[in-house]
């Protein structure tokens, strides 16, 4: 059985921060998550890219997450953007209409 | 309320005489925000029983028939303090039964297991049934290890060895069966504690359920215009924790037409739940006949913008069926892509859209496709498509849309209950979401 929550990995490239997430983003997640962008918004980063190319899934808490995480850094000017969704993910952001809302590198 | 030297002055905005700024005041919670009053057992005691020993003086009840015995009890005992034992001493079981009975207020029993009227392990479980909160030391003649094992076993807290020097024994076996009775009530109690505030979450729950499902739409209120119109309606609703952030309805639109939606709030649970009531009661207010899917969506969604938590949303499906022209029209935000079966074919409506809540001004389309007579519209909550098959990976819509093929092919038609039956079997139960599956079918004889 997959294993629950995420797992990310952090990669530093002076403002820009890259967040490879790995896992499934859902309501197993929220915590985990919540703490991970309470890092992001005191990161003094200018940029902050999620890394979706390791989610395997994302669920609709997920997606409130990803908006939730698009406010907080907003807050603090920090720009989000998320790269390479998987077809199962991109489907859910294109359903919900998230595309039209986040920049998003394929 | 500040008093400054008798006289009474007020700091409340609401009280004449202070130049007024409008504002609310909301007054703090008197409570922890949850009570176990409602039907609770008048047997807890509301506050859990002292640890006795730290009284000053415990009485003992001593009940032993040999009066050499008996007497190097007391002496032992005389000779304590912090706690005195102010002890009571009989010779047979059925006196110290008596003196229970006769609402006697004892701390402690000392109990021989050779009495003339009683022997053996009897002994403690006759006592016990007499006195079940009072702590029973039992007294051995002999070191017996096995049969102290099951005194204890029996319902006694404690033993003592006769032989041994009871000055030195006694007065620590004593305290100590009090202290164990003590935490063994209290442990009862708590659980007993738990096991009430259990039972009332669940009534509470249940009643919650029974007013969602009083929600839905009931066979004796649109059967007669399901039949006029040709339509059959197949649904299935099942929260995953007893409510749950689903619902689906139904809406008159009069004349040849009937609307159906399909709503699915983040998370479940109560919370979800919460917001579908929100939701339905949104719709009841809002939606119109007149309006196009898209344009009620529109009123639905700005309307519950400013009513969700952060990160919260619903995804929802809502369409109406012309059964004269023979169309469907529908829009949606963000919910899982309905199936459309016609002449046997199956295939996925266009879903796109915001979910409701999630923009300050959301705009939907309207889409519209043919709806003859014969033709099915499945719409379901993404509990299926996210659904983990026995190896892990998710059932999809890959999986639905092949599992309605399949069943179209085996039965001639896409009935909700064989879809269930198809989608249960191939995924890991039970379910962690609200499940809602709704089937809509126009009849191959439509009346109108």
């Amino acid at each position: 059985m997959e294993k629950r929550g995420i797992q990310y990995r952090l990669a530093d490239d002076g403002d820009h921060l890259t967040v490879a997430l790995e896992g499934r983003l859902d309501f197993a997640a929220e915590r985990q998550f919540q703490e991970l962008l309470a890092d992001l918004v005191v990161s003094r980063k200018r940029r902050v890219t999620f890394d979706l190319s390791g989610l395997s899934h994302i669920d609709s808490v997920g997606l409130g997450l990803l908006y939730i995480a698009r406010e907080d850094l907003g807050k603090v000017n920090i720009a989000l953007a998320l790269l390479r969704p998987r077809e199962t993910v991109l489907r859910m952001l294109e359903l919900t209409e998230t595309t039209k809302i986040f920049a998003i590198t394929r | 309320m500040k008093r400054t030297g008798g006289a009474v002055q007020t700091d409340s905005a609401l009280s004449p005489g202070t130049p007024g700024i409008g504002r609310l005041i909301r007054l703090p919670s008197r409570t922890a925000g949850w009570l176990d009053s409602p039907g609770a057992d008048p047997g807890l005691p509301s506050v859990l029983p002292p640890l006795r020993p730290n009284r000053d003086s415990l009485a003992v009840l001593l009940v032993e028939d040999e009066p050499g015995d008996a007497r190097l009890v007391q002496i032992a005992l005389m000779g304590c303090r912090q706690p005195a034992f102010a002890v009571t001493h009989v010779s047979s079981l059925t006196e110290a039964i008596a003196l229970v009975a006769s609402g006697a207020s004892l701390d402690v029993v000392l109990l021989d297991l050779s009495l003339p009227d009683s022997t053996g392990l009897g002994t403690v479980a006759r006592m016990k049934d007499a006195a079940p909160r009072i702590p029973i030391v039992i007294m051995t003649g002999m070191d017996d290890q096995r049969l102290a094992a099951a005194a204890l076993e029996a319902g006694a807290q404690d033993y003592l060895v006769k032989s041994d020097d009871p000055e030195r024994t006694v007065g620590r076996a004593i305290r100590y069966a009090i202290t164990r009775m003590a935490s063994q009530i209290e442990r009862e109690t708590l659980l007993r504690r738990i096991a009430q505030q259990q039972r009332t979450l669940m009534a509470e729950i249940d009643a919650a359920r029974a007013m969602q499902f009083d929600l839905l739409p009931r066979p004796e209120r649109i059967d007669s215009r399901l039949s006029a119109l040709g339509l059959e309606v197949e649904s299935y609703f099942e929260p995953s924790l007893g409510i749950g952030g689903d619902l689906w309805g139904c809406l008159d639109c009069g004349g040849n037409r009937m609307s159906f939606y399909s709503f699915d709030f983040t998370g479940h649970g109560i919370g979800a739940a919460l917001n579908v009531f929100r939701l339905h009661a949104l719709i009841s207010d809002r939606w119109s006949p007149k309006q196009t899917p898209a344009e009620s969506l529109r009123l639905l969604g700005i309307a519950l913008r400013g009513l969700l938590g952060r990160g919260h949303f619903a995804t929802m499906f809502l369409c109406t069926i012309d059964c004269v022209r023979g169309e469907i029209e529908w829009a949606s935000a963000g919910a899982p892509a309905p199936l459309l079966i016609t002449d046997g074919a199956v295939r996925f409506l266009d879903a796109q859209g915001v979910p409701l809540g999630l923009s300050a001004d959301p705009h939907y389309r309207d889409h519209c496709e043919p709806f003859p007579p014969g033709a099915a519209l499945m719409i379901y909550s993404d509990a299926i498509t996210d659904a983990p098959k026995e190896q892990g990976d998710l059932f999809g819509e890959a999986g639905l849309i092949t599992l309605a093929e399949e069943t179209i092919a085996r039965t001639g038609r896409a009935s909700i209950a064989d879809l269930i039956d198809g989608f249960q079997s191939r995924v890991r139960m039970p379910l962690e979401d609200d499940m809602t599956a709704l089937g809509i079918r126009r009849l191959a004889e439509s009346p109108p």
